[in-house]
């Protein structure tokens, strides 16, 4: 197969990328964007260009480090997305992950510090997503409100720490820059752990009865659980 | 020092110099590599961090708990900070002024090559032929100023070229089922912040 590659160059933070275009040969069905990505390099490094800044992970889909936007769709595991799904002869264009909390290190590397900081921010969480971020590039608000919810310690009683935390999560990922759910749902058509928006709603109901509680103005059990 | 964990089970035992960079010991013993060749080690060094575990590996090996004391920040101002600084930066000139045209990526896969064969005085004048090439006729693009793999990856290269190295050596030495590689003795870094 062959390919027309549109690939985002930036050279850091504070440089303006573009995309710039290469074409690509001899690509089989089965490999990944990533393995593109690759032979891409290996021809660049060839003619004395730098290669293309991307992250390679685990290679199982399981830790998200390898997580760009192909074709205006983020994938939070690009390891595991196979070349098959496009036709031969297509432009494919590969971006970073854009998120004003996401800093571009370089081409394709984002800085994702920020979701962990809201992992940081938490005595405890529960750690139920790889952290890839693809929910975050897919929100039109890139809010990371999937992430905290994924994470957060929402499941048995209420009490003292685990309003802390939940407080403290959504306290951190409003101020790193991430924009507010507003219900669009397009984080969990992206998230390779099939995390719902239900989650979301959860984290929201927890959240609010958490602050009543802070604030001294709800029992500490409060709403319908202590009927 | 990293432990190594390969496939489940702990494969061996890397030291580095965390302020230089330089490896300072490689060792893998009989036990610790079970049936696991010893190219496995060197696989297992490319992956890097996802592979190691410390607190874990401690008790493992027997070393008790992983060493817990905080340690007083450095200053940039220490001498040994400057004299490390130093060796980072001309190690790093060096692999970009290399005036060659070759990826350090070929030079890997030639060396994944020669460490397939059993080691032999051939093999070894391999390696040694293989490093002197890499230092003459690699090329790493970009520069020390930014974010830069390719760089990166040349350092990773030549660490390897090296080990791979020592592996030859020690397999025509010894031919028994451990190795070691202990760099030169230094003197514990002592620092006056």
């Amino acid at each position: 197969m062959r390919f027309t590659l549109r690939v985002w160059r930036q050279r850091d933070v504070g440089s303006r990328g573009s995309l710039q275009t290469h074409e690509i040969d001899g690509i089989s069905p089965e490999m990944s964007t990533l393995d593109v990505l690759d032979r891409l390099n290996e021809k660049l490094m060839r003619e004395g260009q730098e290669p293309v800044a991307f992250e390679r992970g685990c290679g199982k889909g399981s830790c998200g480090a390898c997580s760009i936007v192909v074709d205006g769709r983020p994938y939070g595991a690009a390891c595991q997305q196979r070349m098959s799904g496009f036709r031969d002869g297509a432009t494919v264009v590969v971006e970073p992950f854009r998120a004003r909390a996401f800093p571009v290190v370089k081409d394709l590397i984002v800085d994702r510090s920020a979701l962990d900081n809201i992992l940081l921010s938490a005595s405890r969480v529960d750690d139920r997503c790889t952290g890839c971020g693809a929910c975050v590039a897919a929100c039109p608000n890139a809010s990371a409100m999937l992430f905290a919810a994924a994470n957060a310690p929402l499941e048995g009683e209420a009490h003292a720490e685990r309003d802390a935390n939940l407080l403290a999560m959504v306290r951190t990922h409003d101020a790193a820059g991430f924009g507010s759910c507003s219900g669009e749902r397009v984080c969990q058509e992206v998230c390779p752990k099939g995390i719902r928006v239900e989650r979301i709603a959860l984290l929201n109901s927890e959240h609010l009865r958490a602050g009543l509680r802070e604030k001294g103005t709800a029992p500490a059990r409060g709403g319908r659980d202590s009927d | 020092m990293d432990f190594v964990k390969v496939d489940g089970r702990w494969r061996g035992v890397i030291a580095r110099n965390l302020v230089t960079g330089w490896l300072e010991r490689v060792a893998g013993s009989a036990v610790l590599l079970g049936d696991a060749d010893p190219p496995t080690l060197l696989r297992a060094y490319k992956r890097g961090a996802p592979l190691t575990f410390r607190e874990g590996a401690a008790g493992i090996l027997g070393m008790g708990q992983a060493p817990q004391e905080e340690t007083a920040p450095v200053s940039t101002e220490a001498v040994e900070f400057q004299e490390a600084e130093q060796a980072v930066s001309t190690r790093l000139r060096k692999l970009l002024a290399v005036p060659g045209s070759r990826p350090a990526a070929e030079f890997e896969r030639e060396l994944e090559r020669l460490l397939s064969e059993e080691p032999s005085r051939e093999v070894l004048a391999g390696a040694q032929a293989l490093k002197e090439r890499f230092w003459k006729e690699v090329r790493v693009p970009g520069s020390s100023e930014s974010f830069n793999q390719a760089l990166e990856q040349a350092g990773r290269v030549a660490d390897l070229i090296e080990l791979g190295e020592l592996k030859v050596r020690d397999g025509l030495g010894s031919g028994g089922g451990s190795w070691q590689y202990r760099g030169e003795r230094r003197e514990p870094l002592e620092i006056h912040p």
